[in-house]
């Protein structure tokens, strides 16, 4: 779909990191450099919740900024930058997520139908964890349980919850990240919570050790 | 007994209002709805508590381990993008290992490059932990000659012992004035600034690539050079001993890549030993130079003598031929022209050197007025040996569009431009060597095309009747055997050269033999569909059928 002027003008306007990427588009590399800071660690993180391995993350990340520095040429802001580069990154992740699970190195996989209720294998990755919700926690183990709790989610969950939680995407900007209707990501959103929440219940309830 | 949970299960509850509650979560409902929530949230307890542990659970996230990466991942990050964009350069040009000056520069290479040196600016100047690489501009800026190189002293004995001969072979002092200059500036470390702002945009392709190359040595050679720099800015004899510095990279920028890189390993006398025999040699080459245009000059006043041998040596090439093996013979078939040749007259030569003493005479003959008596003055080997130079001159020269002889570089690079850039993916696609061989098909196709109304490119096939010469006139022209204004005479046509099947194969099949030729002799090559690459037969060459 073509991007109209205005809108081009509007992001142009609107955003800084906007006004970055043309400067790279016109072959400023302090400019790739600048967003590249401003990007990275959000982008590793990302890719690590996303596939698991941070070696593997950073690559990803490398990929998607390798991917920003070849598109270029051809950048019209329709968006926001940053949900242009989420789109870049989600098509990696999902690329390389599709790789891993041909070769089964996927050890938490999510259900695709995201149904409601348990997550057995979220419950089977925290038991062998050893963090049963029978005790406090403190700080580090509560966050390996949410982390597990995470991964358990499928991955269209996963990068739906990553990207509103964090990056604070809104619907409207994830839907076109992963090219679903907002309200497609309403639903994926909604019942990702609801997973969540299953699987943290029982520890939040505890709480965590000071 | 199980501990009753604090919060209620929304497993029951009903999907839409699920959504609409955490769409109330991150602010998405518009504020008729958002009010709808509020509402229910005042009125419905269970409700209320579905929410705040959706809420809880939303916030338990901020627990999740962020990742954080230092400057090495921006660092390597940079480096893969840069040598990324390197890629595509080195791709689309044919280095050396000390780089020809290029009079233009492809766009779809200036647009790689264009970043690189935004990548190297910004590093260079922008980051105080780059102070090292500005320190060491100069060094990057003339790695190349300074590698080849290890002390300023041989410079001196250089042109001590060659100066003369060096100059001979190169340019007068007075145009390396602009790079002695561009020393001194580059050399001030509070010039460097404004002398790197200020390089033109093919200039800073080549510094890029120079800064990759400087990147990859080691500390040791990283600090040879340096000093070596130190010795050549603080030398009082500076300006003699740039000038023999800049001689000598142009001299060697002409040798291939292999013999430069022969002579960088050579330590002190014998590497002067080499250059020198490489000047006389060189020296003696230019004394001996001919155009495409005049060699065929040449060769087309001698063709009846030269048709005259090869008419005699038919049935023993022919009965030599037969007695090979037929590996032997589709090898020979598969040479190249000017390989074959050289095997042709080897065979005459063997059989009666008189044949060949005749055709080194009359060759002799027909050569430039200047150049006649500096060849009687050669030996008789040296004699042969530089016709048979000639010969293959001649029939490059004619494989490569009759008229137009070899094509310059920057020629094809003025047609790469105008390409379609579905033409130049295609060309960028192949390795360095191959991409040049196809664009240089391509120019010369669309030479011939422009003579004969068809599009470039269209023109890979082999004989046809009535089709055209290269470098001839479609419509015919004069059959007396000389050259004129669109290339060699008429004569039959000859099939579409395929430099990896090399010439067409003799007849039968209708293909040429040198009697039905343009003037060049005996033409083989594989038979359409083999395309065995090109071998050097052992033994005098076989016979054609």
């Amino acid at each position: 779909m073509a991007i109209s002027d205005s809108t081009a003008q509007r992001y142009t306007a609107q955003d800084p990191d906007v006004r970055l990427m043309l400067q790279v588009r016109d072959d400023n590399a302090a400019a790739f450099e600048e967003l590249m800071q401003r990007y990275q660690s959000r982008l590793v993180s990302l890719m690590t919740h996303l596939v698991g391995k941070r070696d593997m993350a950073e690559d990803l990340a490398q990929d998607v900024f390798l991917r920003i520095y070849r598109a270029r040429k051809r950048y019209v802001p329709g968006s926001k930058f940053s949900t242009w580069m989420y789109t870049i990154a989600n098509n990696v992740a999902s690329n390389a997520l599709r790789s891993l699970s041909r070769r089964k190195e996927v050890n938490l996989v999510g259900s695709e139908s995201g149904e409601l209720g348990g997550n057995p294998l979220a419950a089977k990755a925290l038991a062998a964890s050893g963090l049963m919700p029978t005790r406090q926690l403190d700080k580090a183990e509560l966050s390996e349980v949410v982390k597990i709790a995470v991964s358990a989610l499928n991955e269209r969950q996963r990068m739906a919850v990553l990207l509103n939680k964090f990056e604070h995407l809104s619907y409207e900007e994830i839907a076109e990240v992963m090219n679903q209707s907002p309200s497609a990501i309403k639903s994926l959103l909604s019942r990702a919570r609801a997973n969540l929440r299953e699987v943290l219940e029982p520890y939040l309830e505890q709480g965590a050790k000071v | 007994m199980a501990r009753a949970t604090g919060y209620p299960k929304i497993m029951n509850t009903d999907q839409q209002q699920l959504e609409r509650m955490v769409a109330y979560l991150d602010g998405e409902l518009s504020a008729e709805e958002s009010a709808q929530v509020e509402q229910q949230l005042a009125s419905d307890e269970q409700f209320r508590q579905a929410l705040q542990g959706a809420e809880r659970a939303w916030r338990a996230l901020d627990d999740l381990p962020m990742s954080h990466v230092g400057d090495e991942f921006a660092k390597t990050t940079m480096d893969m993008v840069v040598d990324a964009a390197r890629h595509d350069v080195e791709a689309k040009t044919m280095a050396l290992p000390i780089q020809q000056r290029k009079k233009k520069t492809t766009t779809v290479v200036m647009v790689a490059m264009a970043f690189l040196l935004g990548a190297l600016t910004f590093r260079v100047l922008a980051s105080a932990s780059n102070r090292r690489l500005v320190a060491d501009l100069p060094v990057i800026q003339y790695v190349d000659i300074y590698a080849q190189i290890k002390e300023v002293s041989f410079l001196r004995e250089l042109q001590r012992g060659l100066g003369d001969r060096l100059e001979a072979s190169t340019a007068k002092a007075d145009q390396f004035s602009d790079s002695i200059a561009e020393f001194q500036l580059v050399a001030d470390a509070s010039q460097r600034a404004s002398w790197l702002e200020a390089l033109p945009s093919e200039e800073q392709v080549n510094l890029r690539a120079k800064f990759n190359r400087f990147r990859d040595l080691s500390p040791p050679q990283k600090e040879g050079l340096r000093e070596l720099h130190q010795q050549i800015e603080s030398a009082e004899d500076r300006e003699q001993v740039l000038l023999t510095l800049f001689r000598y990279q142009q001299w060697l920028k002409e040798l291939p890549p292999s013999r430069q890189y022969e002579y960088r390993t050579l330590e002190g006398g014998e590497r002067l030993r080499r250059i020198a025999n490489e000047l006389e040699r060189t020296a003696s080459e230019r004394q001996f130079e001919l155009t495409d245009e005049q060699v065929r000059e040449v060769f087309m006043q001698v063709r009846p003598q030269i048709e005259q041998v090869f008419e005699r040596n038919k049935p023993a090439f022919r009965e030599f031929y037969s007695r090979r093996s037929p590996q032997e013979q589709r090898d020979f078939r598969s040479l190249p022209r000017p390989e074959q040749m050289k095997r042709v007259f080897q065979f005459a030569m063997v059989r009666s050197s008189d044949q060949m003493t005749n055709i080194v005479e009359t060759i002799a003959e027909a050569l430039p007025e200047e150049m006649v008596v500096a060849f009687q003055e050669l030996r008789p080997g040296e004699k042969r040996d530089r016709v048979q130079a000639w010969i293959r001159q001649f029939h490059a020269s004619m494989r490569e569009g009759g008229r137009m002889g070899r094509i310059s570089a920057a020629e094809l690079a003025d047609f790469f431009v105008e390409l379609p850039t579905e033409a130049k993916e295609r060309l960028l696609a192949r390795r360095p060597e191959d991409m040049q061989r196809l664009l240089e098909d391509m120019y010369r196709g669309k030479w011939r095309s422009s003579r004969r109304g068809r599009p470039p490119g269209m023109d890979r096939r082999g004989p046809r009747d009535g089709g055209p010469r290269d470098g001839g006139p479609r419509d015919g022209g004069p059959r007396d055997g000389k050259l004129r204004e669109g290339g060699p005479p008429d004569g039959p046509r000859r099939d579409r050269f395929d430099e990896r099947r090399g010439p067409a194969l003799g007849p039968p099949g209708g293909r040429r033999r040198f009697d039905e030729d343009r003037g060049g002799p005996l033409e083989s090559g594989p038979r359409r569909g083999d395309m065995r690459r090109p071998r050097r037969p052992e033994g005098p060459p076989p016979e054609q059928g």
